[in-house]
């Protein structure tokens, strides 16, 4: 079966009541995020998208269930200069915060119940900066009730020698008890556009990575990765490589079937997959793979690409993950394509990828930023936000005809953390193959979302689930129903409780 | 009365001839001079101010020394000191790396027949798009300039390694690094200002152009429409002894004729190299060989330059080239879109061999001053400037072809010596400046 049977998507941009526009001058250029959780506990996942000079705004989610895709304005502040956004739940009350990253003070924003926000409480003891803030990744550390926050920042404006080989240092802010402690600096910065804290190595140690665009630390800079306790950054001894790139967008997904995840990072001209080989070895993918999509696809262009937000997931529910990479110009850059085609990326059992945003439609010219894959209907499927800079917000509902099977898992604990922030889930199929998540917060561009980490499993529909647990806490194999969104909650033992459908 | 027969059978060309010969260019084909403009464009040509480190203007590679060109295989722009051949780095400011094209001749840019600019033409007429033209910046491209001559010179003003400078060099330099050209925070602007503040260019605008007069600020539109009113007519030529042969006023020699029935006979050149421009303003693959970076930006690692392909994203247009005009040809030294021959007879030899040559290539057949370079000038392999692929693109280029004998080269560039003019072997019609309003120094 062709990867491209059944796939289809309709365009519902039309769904969100007003045009939502990122835009504004150059400090907006990069940025554009989109968080996509919920806030009103129905299982429909919200947006909130950064609007740059314009306010951000928040569409509550009215879809019915298996019916299209609407959305309705949601109250909130009046916010501007927002560059991008995650969700967290911070203080671990069952309701998500979001975090907020802007060209100056970040500010947490505390869920309330039916998408209510309101400023976080001094108490909380947050410092925002006043910096250019562009990405942001977040985990829960051992014995920490609260998370710690990393945010990620561009170019240090105050720097009279700027713009370029001017970059900020990035901050980690630890907890303190039920508060957050002072800004750690971490230095050097390079003008970070995307940043994840993952357990890449699978030895219970998250590390952080940093992507860094070299467009503007242009010679002294490189990708990073840091070591979180102690706080120390890999260096070639630890075999860290010397590796530039125009980096701008983070996706991490395990696609080879090991557990360790790969990660693609976006850029200019060529996008990255890089194999997880293991022991902190990360490869380059063939260029045979299909993903490295340098050029425009469809158009008259032949100029590089320039590629932001990546974000994996099964579009097509046949058991193998996709690849969304949004792109767009800077805003004039001639070196680069003006008309820049979004990637949909299907993945083909020989485990290569086959471009399909022609097909489908999603290959949209516009200069994309953020983006999300996200069942927004509760149909199993996966839809597609995109966020453009200069053009207006783009939600794509997945029509695509399949009979692949799917499962969604929301995680629950009790106590911190509560979302389990840091597990991983592990399926197993009847022929033995595992398909791995982790439960992260950070990466993409500017761009994060807390819904049900979402499987595509072809016609498999018998499948048993276990959890690697923030702490390590290993659970047992649980045999769960297929084609339903579950919470799985951990229980004393090593048992799981499986609730919903 | 050998001359008119051979003129009659040039127009019947089925008696012997593939392609007839064309008509003579006359001023009819050339947009009409005013003379305060193109004083004004003369200045702007040769004045430093608009680079954005005040140390390059357009004629430093498009000098009338060099044939409207520079006399190198690939230039050395923003960093380069000196002229021509004698052109080095600044120890100072190193320049990144060459340019990676031939810096084409301006012969006959401004003729109405001139649609296609640059190697790769992405800079044309376009009907099809909204606002006539192609050009790199698409729907974003601003308004205001007079003609596509206008539209190219707002280029190479924008390109680091050409005119603009690197980074924090500049205010032009770091306004094109992040990606902001029109509007009032762009580049174009920029240079508009300095240009604006200069005294003696701010009453020259207002005296050409009345709407300047009246308050219009200068906008970028404004220094290129004055740049191409004076590439029009400076670099007009139609006064070399084809165009007097076509319009019957002298004889050829023998040898110049034996080339013309070659190039529009047997070797037909002139299917591709036709009409009075000697250019189809069409793309071709003919398989010369690619040195020096490569059209590849920073973050690209190969040295290819895929030509036309780059631009129209079709891979039917791999390594084709615009058929470059051949009026002057022979002042223009070095050839091929990278500039690897500096010998036109050499370049002949292999021009028609469909890329059979490309393994016997040498880099000492190119003119390349000393400079630390990233990658390097001769680089083959298919991770670099890929030879394989520029040959295979090579075969599927319709042109009669098969490798040129000696007579024949001797013949062909007898002929194509016809085509120089007296004026471009003065340098043009007007000469060098003695100063400009920026009193920055002039490439003499």
């Amino acid at each position: 079966m062709a990867a491209s049977a059944g796939l289809s998507f309709v365009n519902r941009s039309d769904a969100v009541p007003i045009q939502h526009i990122y835009d504004g001058g150059w400090n907006y250029f990069v940025g554009g995020g989109v968080a996509v959780f919920d806030c009103n506990n129905d299982q429909r996942p919200e947006i909130f998208s950064a609007g740059g000079e314009n306010p951000a705004r928040l569409f509550v989610n009215s879809s019915r269930d298996d019916g299209d895709i609407q959305f309705a304005i949601g109250d909130f502040p009046e916010i501007k200069a927002v560059t991008g956004v995650y969700p967290i739940d911070i203080d671990s009350d069952g309701l998500l915060d979001l975090v907020i990253l802007r060209h100056g003070e970040n500010v947490i924003y505390r869920g309330q119940k039916n998408c209510a926000f309101v400023p976080a409480p001094s108490e909380w003891g947050f410092d925002g900066g006043n910096e250019w803030t562009t990405s942001f990744t977040a985990t829960f550390e051992p014995q920490n009730d609260w998370p710690t926050l990393v945010f990620g920042n561009y170019v240090d404006e105050t720097n009279p020698k700027g713009p370029f080989e001017a970059c900020d240092k990035n901050y980690l802010i630890r907890p303190n008890g039920s508060a957050f402690a002072e800004r750690t600096p971490l230095e050097p910065g390079y003008c970070a556009l995307s940043m994840l804290i993952s357990d890449w190595k699978r030895n219970g140690e998250p590390d952080l990575r940093i992507s860094n665009d070299r467009q503007y630390y242009v010679r002294n800079g490189q990708e990073q990765m840091w070591h979180l306790s102690p706080l120390q950054l890999y260096s070639a001894n630890d075999g860290w490589p010397d590796l530039r790139l125009w980096g701008m967008g983070i996706a991490s997904r395990d696609i080879t079937g090991d557990g360790l995840p790969e990660v693609v990072l976006t850029s200019m001209g060529d996008q990255h997959l890089q194999i997880n080989q293991g022991n902190g070895v990360m490869t380059s993918a063939p260029y045979a793979i299909g993903t490295y999509s340098t050029t425009p696809y469809i158009g008259d262009d032949g100029r590089p690409s320039t590629g932001w937000q990546a974000s994996f997931g099964d579009l097509n529910n046949d058991g193998l993950d996709d690849l969304f990479i949004a792109k767009g110009n800077v805003d004039q850059m001639p070196s680069n394509a003006i008309h820049d085609p979004n990637n949909l990326l299907i993945q083909n059992v020989d485990g290569t990828f086959t471009e399909m945003g022609d097909i489908t439609g999603l290959g949209t010219t516009e200069r994309a930023r953020g983006a999300a894959l996200v069942d927004l209907n509760s149909d199993g499927l996966l839809d597609v936000v995109v966020v453009n800079r200069r053009a207006p917000l783009e939600v794509w509902q997945n029509t695509t005809q399949t009979d692949g099977n799917w499962v969604a898992i929301d995680l629950n604990q009790s106590g911190p953390n509560g979302r389990a922030i840091g597990a991983f889930v592990e399926l197993k199929l009847p022929n033995g193959r595992v398909l791995t998540q982790e439960n992260t917060i950070g990466g993409g561009h500017a761009s994060g979302t807390a819904a049900p980490l979402h499987f595509g499993l072809g016609p498999v529909d018998a499948i048993a689930i276990r959890v690697i647990w923030p702490d390590g806490g290993v659970s047992n194999w649980t045999q769960i129903r297929t084609n339903q969104i579950i919470t799985i909650t951990r229980d004393l033992n090593k048992s799981l409780i499986v609730t919903g459908g | 009365m050998l001359r008119i027969l051979l003129s009659a059978v040039f127009i019947m060309p089925k008696i012997g001839f593939a392609q007839s010969l064309p008509e003579p260019l006359n001023a009819s084909n050339f947009p009409t001079a005013n003379m305060a403009e193109i004083e004004l464009g003369q200045l702007l040509f040769w004045d430093a101010e608009l680079s954005g480190n005040r140390n390059i203007s357009c004629a430093t590679c498009h000098h009338p020394k060099f044939g409207t060109s520079d006399g190198l295989s690939l230039g050395m722009g923003e960093g380069g000191i000196g002229l021509g051949p004698n052109r080095r780095p600044d120890p100072k400011n190193h320049p990144e790396q060459r340019i990676p094209r031939n810096a084409p001749a301006l012969w006959n840019v401004g003729a109405d027949g001139f649609t296609v600019l640059f190697a790769d033409g992405r800079i044309e007429v376009d009907p099809e798009r909204p606002n006539g033209f192609r050009t790199p910046l698409d729907d974003e491209m601003v308004t205001g300039f007079a003609s596509l001559l206008s539209a190219q010179t707002m280029f190479p003003v924008l390109s680091p390694d050409e005119m603009a400078g690197h980074y924090n060099e500049n205010e032009i330099s770091a306004l094109v690094r992040t990606g902001r050209i029109t509007g009032p925070d762009g580049a174009w602007a920029a240079i508009a200002a300095r240009i604006s503040a200069i005294p003696q260019y701010a009453d020259s605008f207002a005296s050409v152009y009345p709407d300047i007069a009246n308050g219009r600020q200068i906008d970028f539109a404004d220094i290129s429409n004055a740049i191409a009113a004076y590439m029009a007519f400076d670099f007009r030529s139609d006064g070399s002894r084809f165009d007097q042969y076509l319009r019957n006023e002298i004889q050829l020699s023998e040898d110049e004729l034996s080339g013309l029935n070659i190039f529009y006979g047997s070797a037909n050149c002139a299917a591709c190299h036709s009409g009075p421009l000697f250019t189809d303003m069409s793309f071709h693959a003919m398989g010369d060989p690619q040195i020096g970076p490569g059209k590849a930006e920073r973050f690209e690692s190969h040295q290819r330059d895929t030509g036309r392909m780059r631009v129209t994203n079709d891979p039917a247009d791999a390594f084709a080239f615009r058929t470059p005009s051949l009026r002057n040809v022979t002042l223009t030294a070095p050839y091929g879109h990278s500039g690897a021959f500096s010998s036109l007879e050499r370049y002949l030899r292999t021009h028609t061999t469909h890329g059979k040559s490309l393994n016997s290539y040498q880099i000492s057949d190119a003119v390349l001053p000393a400079m630390t370079v990233t990658k390097p000038d001769f680089a083959p392999a298919p991770n670099a400037a890929d030879y394989s692929k520029i040959f295979n693109a090579a075969q599927n280029t319709k042109i009669a072809g098969g490798a040129l004998q000696d007579d024949q080269i001797k013949s062909l560039i007898a002929f194509l010596k016809t085509l120089e003019d007296p004026i471009a072997l003065n340098g043009g019609r007007m000469g060098i400046p003695i100063s400009v309003p920026s009193s920055l120094p002039i490439e003499q």
